[in-house]
This record gives structure tokens, sequence and C-alpha cells, in this order.
């Protein structure tokens, strides 16, 4: 091979266009670098939006690993993990795909899935070894994209997108209920429970459930819940049970519900139900708003409250509206010192009480406050008669002491109380119960078995033993006479008898003798009345007489001075002294006993006659005694007018006393003169011996038997009087009543003793029998004698029947009902 | 073909090459033509004296398997599925990983093999290809560095292996899956683009000067 000679090849400079040797192969980079750019470009746009989620803490989230996940399906991964700046909770940026972010709106929530093993069964298992993930809810219709939200631990109930209704329970004691509890529904899970949380006054626990749709429409006022946690065992006669819904319910509790009466009113927002503790509590209080939802009051009560417990009822007129929540007691200082007050506190469901269904504290209280004014009452009632459980019974008296109802504040008002006849109650059972501790059962059964005995030995009596020839013949006749109607009909005449009794008595009753002694009295009032009247008129009476006294009467009295300074000149000493025997004739008349006994008599007789104004109130003598007063008046006024005229008169009779007199005077010398001729003397004489036989018919025994005798007839009049006030009709009525009153106690008496004579004869009967038993079954002597005891046991039997009737209605003795 | 020209050349300096003899050298089989052949007469391939659009191309490709190394490294390589758990590493996070193991050796393989040789890949070829465009004349040195690109190159894609192995066989549904990431195919296609861009490379102009600077 030959060295290579160097060319002449000529080399010429490349052409400086760079475009013009561009090679093709430059597509290449460009291509690299715009997919490049495009791939970055489109996982750029593809990394989807960025929210936060926070929760209480992280356990298990790992950034970059935890998926976020919408129905398991992965939509997003956490790209971060960290705190909130408080350090109070975590914080976890996720990043979700572009084509859910729209949905994510304020509504979504998130939660932490975790393997969970529980008594409903376990969940979350994929998890156990992929890691907790988050699992999303939104509903499906896109909203503003928010980007914070609040994560929790547990899977929430109301998950938006899922229909149904989220509702409220109230309770008292929340141990039973727990997280996801499930809410049947004729056994059948159709909801769960929240977490159960503390009301903000701490006196119910409440606890919101989920009610999935369509059962969620079955939700009205008419529904009750009750707890069915647990189990129930019951031991009785049909042996051992238990009862329990489920084994979840059983282990975490568990919540049915059901609808007490059909059409229930609709719910209204925020409504809280009432969680009862069993199902025949729930189904059978239809109070609408359990105790923790009704008005608080409180009643004190004076009384004790034995018996009372919390929980029992509260009725008004039977109807249950409310129920006892408490019962306490507390110190209160009055003026006297410390006062122990025994406080029952209640809960009023207002509805019950009918008012509207969104009443308040404010209206409930307003409509008591009316009703205690109208005499609403609380007072204490047995729950039936044998048992000494109490209630409060709210009651309306008419007669009740106004009072209000008493307000303080910061506490439930206070109902006032009144007594309760609760301790009649007791002691009527109490005598009943003494009644029939005392009844001679001992003896009776004693007397009894000595009958037996009698009857047993008369049994074994040989001479019994031909008596039954004799007996067949006996126990016809006795048949005879027990089928005889006249002694059948003897209990209807008992009780006719007993019948006439009955309406005599009330013949009586009725007879209005009550009623005429009231219209006596009534007279006896209305004569007071007249009475009074007419001593209304007396004061002008008395000034007549005074004006007459002091103005006439002087006058009168000068001129009958001049009467009789003219008449003291006419003898008539012997005239005088004749009187003054007469007079003294009469004084030692009157000096004697019998007439000083007059006027106690007449004094006595003016009493009865006092005591029987009100009997002779027909005949007016009060308004004749008025008018007579008038008349009296009248007259007196006549007198004063009279009187003024008698001055006139006086003077003329002066005149005449002064000239005319002298000269009658002298013409009665002239004629005494003449008289004297005349025997006068005789005449004195004879007038004399007049008055001395006057004297002697005075001062004789007739005569002075005479006061004694006006005495004891005024004395019997008194007595008249006395017996026709004392035999009043009332005495008679009182002593008819009283032997009504006997006779009922006697008729009772005997009642008592009906029953006791029956039981004997059905025991002679009985024993009786069992010794005819021994003389044969099919003998003559055997069906004679069963034949007459059947016809005293019939007999029997009416009188018991009588005494029932008696018995049963005692009343009809005396009212004749 | 021109080991013992090579051998040659270290030694005598100013090289006479093929071009300077009036000759022109077939790049297939290194049969000598002399100049103006078209075609070698021995393998049939086209002659040039020089390709005059080498350094295009070197570049284009440079430039386009860099581009890709980008994503290869910052998208995940593998994306690994254990018990629902998926995990996504890329190439260095996958060797920081392998490290928290304790596996150093094979860290430092994976390192090297996805790193350390496409970088200097990149800038192995950039060298060569500047100092030709500025009409430096190479020595044995720039050409047995041009040769150990061209050999190294292909043992870069044993990561791409390593992932195609992989997803091929551990498909275990839920215990365990492995399937590549975006970045296994931007590897592979960077280490393609690379081996192309070591290939367009014409070795001959290492040893031309400029015009104007005749050795």
């Amino acid at each position: 091979m030959s060295d290579p000679t160097p060319g002449d090849m000529k080399v010429t400079p490349r052409k400086t266009s760079i475009w013009r040797n561009l090679s093709f192969v430059w597509v290449v980079p460009f291509l690299a670098l715009a997919v490049s750019l495009g791939i970055a470009w489109q996982s750029f746009a593809d990394r989807g939006a960025l929210i936060e989620v926070s929760f209480e803490n992280a356990s298990g989230v790992v950034a970059g690993e935890t998926t976020v996940r919408y129905r398991e399906v992965v939509v997003g991964t956490v790209e971060d993990v960290r705190f909130t700046e408080d350090l109070n909770r975590v914080v976890v940026a996720v990043r979700v795909d572009n084509d859910v972010a729209p949905y994510i709106d304020a509504e979504a929530m998130f939660w932490v899935v975790r393997p969970e093993v529980s008594a409903r069964g376990i969940s979350g298992l994929s998890t156990v070894l992929s890691g907790v993930y988050i699992e999303g809810a939104w509903d499906n219709v896109p909203g503003d994209p928010a980007q914070s939200f609040v994560g929790s631990d547990t899977p929430p109930l109301n998950q938006p997108g899922r229909p149904g209704q989220r509702i409220t329970l109230a309770t008292d004691d929340g141990t039973t209920i727990s997280y996801g509890s499930p809410v049947l529904f004729r056994g059948v899970e159709v909801g769960r429970l929240e977490t159960p949380r503390l009301s903000a006054d701490g006196r119910t626990v409440l606890v919101d459930a989920f009610i999935d749709a369509p059962h969620d429409s079955r939700l009205t006022m008419a529904t009750r819940f009750w707890d069915t946690s647990g189990f129930e065992l019951s031991f009785g006669a049909s042996g051992f049970s238990v009862d329990f819904d489920s084994l979840a319910s059983l282990v975490t509790g568990g919540v049915s519900f059901d609808n007490v009466y059909e059409n229930g009113e609709p719910l209204p927002p925020g409504y809280v139900f009432t969680l009862y503790d069993e199902e025949s509590v729930a189904r059978r209080n239809t109070l609408v708003r359990g105790p923790s939802q009704g008005v608080p009051f409180t009643i004190q009560f004076s009384e004790s409250v034995e018996g009372l417990e919390a929980g029992d009822d509260v009725t008004y007129q039977g109807l249950e509206v409310g129920v006892v929540t408490d019962i306490r007691s507390r110190i209160l200082e009055t003026q006297s010192g410390p006062e122990l007050l025994l406080l029952v506190g209640v809960s009023i469901d207002p509805q019950r009480m009918g008012l509207p269904t969104d009443a308040g504290a404010e209206e409930t209280v307003e409509f008591f406050r009316f009703a205690v004014e109208s005499g609403m009452r609380a007072r204490l009632a047995t729950e039936s008669l044998l048992s000494s459980d109490l209630r409060v019974e709210l009651v309306v008296l008419d007669d009740a002491v106004p009072t209000t109802l008493r307000e303080v504040e910061g506490e439930p008002p206070r109902l006032p109380s009144v007594e309760s006849n609760l301790s009649d109650f007791t002691a009527t059972a109490e005598g009943v119960l003494e009644r029939i501790n005392a009844l001679p059962i001992e003896e009776v059964m004693q007397q009894a078995i000595n009958l037996m005995n009698a009857v047993e030995q008369l049994a074994r009596n040989e001479d019994l033993q031909r008596v039954p020839g004799s007996t067949v013949a006996l126990l016809e006749d006795t048949r005879a006479l027990v089928g005889n109607e006249a002694i059948q009909a003897i209990p209807a005449q008992i009780e006719t008898a007993v019948n006439d009794l009955t309406a005599l008595v009330a013949e009586v009753r009725e007879g209005g003798a009550v009623a005429s002694l009231n219209s006596a009295l009534a007279s006896l009032d209305e004569a007071m009345v007249g009475i009074n009247e007419a001593s209304k008129t007396a004061p002008a009476l008395t000034r007549n007489l005074a004006r007459l006294t002091e103005e006439d009467i002087p006058a009168v009295l000068a001129e009958l001075q001049g009467v009789a300074q003219t008449a003291q000149d006419l003898k008539l000493d012997e005239l005088v002294a004749s009187a003054t025997a007469t007079l003294n004739s009469v004084d030692a008349l009157i000096a004697q006993e019998a007439v000083q006994g007059i006027p106690a008599a007449v004094t006595a007789a003016i009493e009865d006659v006092r005591s029987i104004v009100a009997e002779v109130r027909e005949e007016g003598a009060v308004e004749a005694l008025g008018s007579s007063l008038r008349n009296l008046d009248r007259a007196m006024a006549d007198i004063s007018v009279a009187s003024q005229d008698a001055p006139a008169l006086t003077a003329n009779l002066r005149q005449i006393t002064e000239t005319d007199i002298p000269e009658l005077l002298a013409e009665i010398e002239s004629v005494a003169r003449t008289a004297k001729d005349l025997e006068l003397q005789a005449l004195v004489d004879s007038a004399t011996s007049t008055l001395n036989r006057v004297d002697a018919l005075v001062g004789s025994e007739e005569t002075l038997e005479l006061p004694g005798t006006l005495n004891d007839a005024l004395t019997e009049m008194r007595l008249a009087l006395v017996e026709l006030r004392e035999g009043g009709v009332v005495e008679n009525l009182n002593a008819t009543l009283q032997s009504a009153s006997d006779a009922a106690g006697s008729v009772a008496e005997s009642v008592e003793d009906l029953p006791q004579l029956t039981a004997r004869l059905e025991r002679l009967v009985a024993e009786t029998e069992t010794v005819i038993t021994s003389y044969g079954a099919r003998s003559d002597f055997n069906t004679q004698t069963l034949s007459a005891l059947r016809d005293v046991q019939n007999a029997a039997k009416a009188i018991s029947e009588l005494a029932r009737a008696i018995e049963r209605s005692p009343n009809s003795l005396i009212f004749g009902r | 073909m021109s080991g013992d020209g090579m051998a040659n050349a270290e030694r005598a300096q100013p090289v006479l090459t093929a071009r300077k003899a009036g000759l022109v050298g077939c790049a297939e089989c290194g049969h000598v033509h002399p100049k103006g052949t078209p075609t070698c007469s021995v393998c049939g391939s086209g002659l040039a004296s020089r390709d005059s659009a080498s350094l295009q191309r070197v570049w284009a490709w440079l430039i386009a398997g860099m581009v890709i190394y980008i994503p290869a490294n910052v998208y995940p390589m593998l994306r690994t599925t254990t018990f629902g758990a998926t995990q996504e590493s890329t190439i260095v996070g996958g060797v920081i990983d392998l490290v928290d193991h304790g596996s150093i050796g094979v860290a430092l393989i994976v390192f090297v093999a996805s790193v350390i040789i496409p970088v200097s890949k990149f800038i192995a070829i950039a060298y060569l290809a500047l100092r030709v465009q500025r009409g430096k004349p190479g020595t044995s040195t720039h050409f047995h560095l041009y040769e150990f690109v061209e050999f190294i190159g292909r043992w870069s894609m044993i990561d791409v292996f390593v992932v195609a192995i992989l997803s091929a066989l551990v498909q275990l549904n839920f215990v365990a899956s492995i399937n590549p990431g975006i970045a296994a195919v931007s590897f592979a296609l960077s280490v393609a683009f690379t081996m192309i861009s070591a290939n367009s490379f014409d070795p001959r102009l290492i040893w031309d000067a400029p015009e104007g600077n005749p050795v």
C-alpha cells in the first residue's frame, strides 16, 4: 500500500447559513422538550385542589401514602400532615382530584376509616394491611368549593347525600346508650345513635339519632322511643324467660320506637323526643313531653308525703298531665324559728293541659297563675284504694282560700296545696277491718262444734233408731208446714213491715215541723220589727206627756186644790171613816200571802205569755200593740189639746166653787138639815152597814180564797203554756226520729245476726244431711228428710237473700229506696 | 480496522489522516477507497470523508436526551403497591431508600448506572462536540473517551431493565405489585437519545483541525 499523497481537494468554508444546513434531527430535542413540558404541564394541571382537614389526631395518616376515598374510590392523597398553630389539632392537607373538587363544598364531611371490631360487626378490615384512609362524603350538587374542614374520627351518621332525618332524643340516664347503637323499628334497624352528650343545664342526656329514609316519615308527635338495651329476666308461673332484642343492642344498647296512635301531628322544628326506659312505660305514657321537657313547678305539702315517689303521676281530674320529679325538704327561716318544708317538684306537660304545641314555660306559668286564682290546688291522693301509693292531684276547689302562684326568682313557681282526705280513707278502711276482726267467728265455730257433738250424740243414741218411723210422719208434717205459703210469705211480710216503717219515718220527716218552726221564728222577727217601729213613736208620746205635766197639770192642780179646799168643808168624815175601814179590810186582804203570791204568778204568766208570743203571731198582737201605742199617742195628743182647755174649765169650776158652791152648800145644809130631819142617821147607818157587809164580804173566807184560786188558775195556765211549749212538735219529731233510729239500729243488729243464723242453719243442714246419710242412701226416711231439709234450706236461702238485700243497702231501711 | 493506525497515530505527530491522503475510509468496514468513490466496494455503504451534519445530530440528540432526563428524575420510576399502600419512588429517592435499608452496594450500582453514567455521557459528548466545534485537534485520549462513552452507554439501560423485569414479575395483585412510572420511559428515552447522540458523533472529526490552522 503506497503512502497516500495529500490531495489537492479544495476545502471551502462551510456556508454560514445555519438554516440551510439544519439537520432534520433537530426535531427530536424539540419534540422531547415539548413532551417533557407537556408532561409537566399535565401533571401540574392534574394535581387537583388542595384542601385541609383537621383531625383530633392523625393516627395512621401518612403524608403521601394515605388516600382520600369517596365511595371507596381513591380521589386524593394526603400531601402533608402538620399541626394547627396552637397545636390543638392535626391538619391534613389533601390533594383531591379535579373532577370531584367542585362537589367538595362546605357540606362535605371527612372521617378516618380504621379497622373496627364491635358487636355490630367488623368494618374497615381492608385498612388492617393497607393502613387507614380518609373517607369523604358530599352530596352530588356542585357548590362553592371550601378549603378547610373538620374531620371526625368516626363516621358521621347523617352523611351528605344520604336521605333521612336527624332527630334528638332526651333521657335521664345515658349509661345504656352509646355511639352507633341501632335504632329499631319493629326489630328492623332503621337508624343509628350518635354520641350522647349532656344538655346545657345538665339535667338531661341528649343523643342525636339519624333515621334513614324512608323510615323517617314515620316520625310524628305520636312516636315514642324506648330503650331496648340489655336483656330482661322474668321469673313467673310460666317459667324463666330471658328477653333481649338483638346481640348488638345487648352489648351496645339500642333504641326502639313506635307510634302510640295513628295520624300523629308532624314534628315541629327542634323537637326533642323523650327516651323511655321501658316499652310499656313509653306506650302507656301519652305525655307529649317527658319529665325533662316539661315545665317545672314545686308544691309545698304540710302533710306526710310517704308513699309519693319521683315518677309518680300528676293528674288533673284523672288525666295524667305530669310527673313527680323529686321530693326534697328545705329549712325556711320564719319569725318563729326555722321551719321544715316538704317540697315536691313536678314537671307539667303544657300540651296535656291543653296548651298549644309550641307553648313554653312562660305561657304555662301564665296559665297556672290564672288557674290558681280560679281555685286550682294541688293535693295528695291515693293511687288506689288498697295501696298506699300516692299521686299528686290538681283539683279546682270552689271554696279554696284565695291565693296566688308563688313565684320566686331562680326557682320554679310554687303551686298552693290543700289538705287531702287521705286519713278518712284510712280510718274507714281500718274501721272495716276492725269490724271484720270483731266478728265472733270463734264463738260461732265453737257453737257449731258443740252442735255437731250434740247431733253426733243424738245420732248415736239407740232411741233414735226407733225414731225414723215416727219422724217420717213428723217430717211430712214439717214439710207441709214449711211448704205452707204463709210461712213462705213471712219474709215478704217482714219486708213490707220494714217498708211501712220506712214510709212512716219518711212521712214524719216530710211533716214540715221544722219548716213551721222556722216560719214562727220569722214571724217573731217581724214582730220585733213592729215593736221597734212602735217604739219609735214613744218619744213623741213622752214629749206630749212632759208638756202636759209641766204646763197644764199645775194649773189643774191649783184648781183642784181650790176645789179640794172647798170640798174640805163638806162633812164626809164618816164616809171617810167607812172608806177607811173598807180600805183597811182591803189592806188586810192584800196583806194575805195568797194575794202576795199573785204577782209571782202573774210574772210567770207574763213570761209564759212572752214565750208564746211567737205562737200568737197570726193574731198580730204586736201590730195591735204598735197600733194601740199609736192610738195612745193620739189619745195623749188629744189630752194635750184638751188640757189646754183645762184652765178655762178650772176657772169655771172655781167660779162655780166660789159662787155657786156656798149656795149649793147652803142648799145642801138646808137639805142636810132637812135630811137630818129625814132620818139621815138611819141612812148613814144603813150605808155603814152596807160597808160593813162589804167588809165582811171582803173579809170572808171565800173572798180570801179567791186569790188562791186565781193563783191556781194562773199556775194552770202557766203549766198549760209550758206544756204547750214543751210538748211541741220538735220534741215529738225528735222522739220519732230517735225511735226510728233505734228501730234501724235494732234492724241492723238483727241483720248482723242473720248471716250467723244462716250460716248455722246451713251447717246444721249439712251436718244433718251427713247424719241422715248414715241411715241409708235410698231409704224412704232419707228421701223424706232430704226433701224436708231442702225446704228448710230454701227458706233459709230466702231469709239469707233478704238479709243480703238489707245488708247491701241498709239505707233502704231509712230512705225507702 | 484502525486499531493499529490509531496506535501509530499516537506516536506519530502530526497525524496523516485519510482525508489528507486523498482517500476515504468506509465507516462500516474500514476499507479505504480513493476519494470520490460513492459507495464502499466491500460492504456497500455510502462513503463520505466527513459527515458534515454530524455535530448537528450530536447536539440535537444530546439536548433531547438531557431534556428528557429531567422528568426521568422528577417523576417516579416505580409505583410499588404493597398491601394496598402505594409507594412511588424516583431514581434518587430509590437510591436513598436503599441506603436507608443498608443496601449500599445495590444503591451504588443504581446510582452509578442511573445518575453517574448518563450525566458523564452528557458531559463527555458535550466536551468532545465542543472541542470539535472549536477546531481543536484531538488526541488519542479523546478518542478513548469517545469509545468509552459509546461502550458504557448501553449499561445505563440497567435501570430500565430492572424496572421492566420487576413490573413483569411482581404482579401479585394485592400483596405487592410494581408498575413503571413516567420516569422509566423518560429514562429509557434519555439513554437511547444519548446513545444515538454518541453514535452520531463522527470520531474522525477529532483529528480534524480547522481551516487555516493546518497541523
